[in-house]
């Protein structure tokens, strides 16, 4: 099946490209695997492709179309990983479009270039005023309710994101950024005058909880009853060494100040 | 107690911020975030059970409204089930794993997984009911368009 129209995708080798994009452009943001796997297989077949074969690990995308007795075998790899939920929007959007034959390939691919050179942060004092406003939600979740622990919950959800959004921004290696952000914050919390030992896992935590993988885990979990083994152990493993990492801040924090809890 | 509902609301509509999730979708998620909320803590009494019917509540909403706001189920699911993840429990254990403390740090693990089963669970059932419900009402849709 061949479209008709002034294509300038006109060979299989590029039009291929276009599910791959929306691969990619997913997986970056944080969908499930078989998410990513439906919305390649459907775009391949919306263009034409008789047989697609999808494999998306946590790290990468292999595929194959075969069309008109070739194979085309693509291999995308994916090394950062975020979670930006609005980008899975749009590209469910134009891939919907796309498998109604409503979008052009050209329009497609160049809405698809668009969103991966989109930069998807807010400023990050929005963030950080949404992050603290979390952390006292949660706080007042977990039954803390005096003013001067919940003041220090605020602040310290608010000190986490802009603490993460700055290693982000200056490069620093995943989990040495999530050791360092463990360990600052707990430093921060122990040093806060007037604050009541017995409160101050309570204060710790609803800082941390922007850090905690509880989403990966659960999907985790997700993907290996659904079948997908290799990225729910992958993710596993992740959301393990996430964890391990935050927990050595902690500690290192708790172990340099002695005299206090530990 | 009910004040609960008001306040996982809004950690659900800030997390929500943080991942960027656009508006209505948001708002969904932090009505059926609260519920699950509500459902887990107050209204039925076992930690467990509580969990998976909350997550299976959330997952019918987000699945029910997916659809019709045009936005794929993560965007609502995601957010929605940010209250009911035990990031808080897997941090205590292992806590309590690194001050030698075996007993409770076995305990809180078991805690962990079981509720992430209990979620992954809820969650998937949820959405075995409502994939089929969308198809037939899609379907019912269309005979009684034309």
């Amino acid at each position: 099946m061949e479209h008709e129209g002034g294509d300038r995708l006109d060979t299989w080798m590029e039009r291929f490209q276009i599910p791959m994009l929306a691969g990619e452009i997913l997986l970056t943001n944080g969908a499930e695997i078989f998410r990513v796997e439906q919305t390649i297989e459907r775009m391949a077949q919306a263009l034409g492709a008789e047989r697609s074969d999808v494999l998306v690990v946590l790290s990468g995308i292999q595929a194959s179309f075969s069309v008109q007795q070739q194979v085309y075998t693509y291999i995308r790899r994916v090394r950062m990983r975020r979670t930006g939920l609005r980008l899975i929007a749009q590209v469910n959007q134009i891939s919907r479009e796309f498998c109604n034959h409503t979008m052009s390939n050209e329009e497609a691919s160049q809405q698809l270039h668009a969103l991966l050179t989109a930069p998807s942060h807010t400023a990050p004092l929005r963030k950080a005023i949404a992050s603290s406003c979390g952390a006292l939600a949660f706080s007042l979740l977990f039954q803390l309710r005096l003013p001067i622990p919940l003041f220090y919950a605020t602040l310290n959800g608010f000190l986490a994101s802009l603490i993460v959004d700055l290693l982000n921004r200056w490069k620093i290696p995943e989990y040495l950024a999530t050791f360092l952000t463990g360990f600052i914050l707990t430093y921060a919390t122990l040093l806060y005058p007037q604050l009541d030992p017995t409160r101050l896992d309570r204060v710790l935590l609803a800082a941390l909880f922007l850090l905690l993988p509880g989403v990966p885990l659960t999907t985790s979990i997700r993907e290996l009853t659904n079948g997908d083994l290799i990225s729910g152990t992958a993710r596993m493993s992740e959301a393990m060494i996430t964890l391990i990492t935050i927990a050595a801040g902690v500690y290192t924090a708790f172990t340099l100040l002695p005299g206090r809890l530990l | 107690m009910h004040i609960d509902f008001l306040f996982a609301f809004i950690a659900v509509v800030c997390y929500a911020y943080l991942f960027d999730v656009p508006l209505k979708p948001t708002l969904i998620a932090g009505v059926a975030g609260s519920i699950g909320w509500m459902m887990a803590k107050h209204w039925i009494s076992h930690a467990v059970f509580g969990t998976a019917l909350a997550a299976f509540c959330i997952g019918m909403i987000a699945y029910l409204f997916a659809p019709r706001l045009h936005q794929p189920v993560t965007t609502m699911i995601i957010p929605g089930i940010i209250v009911l993840v035990p990031g808080t429990a897997a941090y205590t254990a292992l806590r309590y794993a690194l001050e030698g403390n075996i007993a409770m740090a076995g305990s809180g693990v078991i805690t962990v997984f079981s509720s992430t089963l209990a979620i992954a669970g809820g969650l998937s059932v949820s959405e075995l009911i409502m994939l089929r419900f969308n198809r037939a009402w899609r379907t019912y849709r269309e005979k009684h368009r034309s």
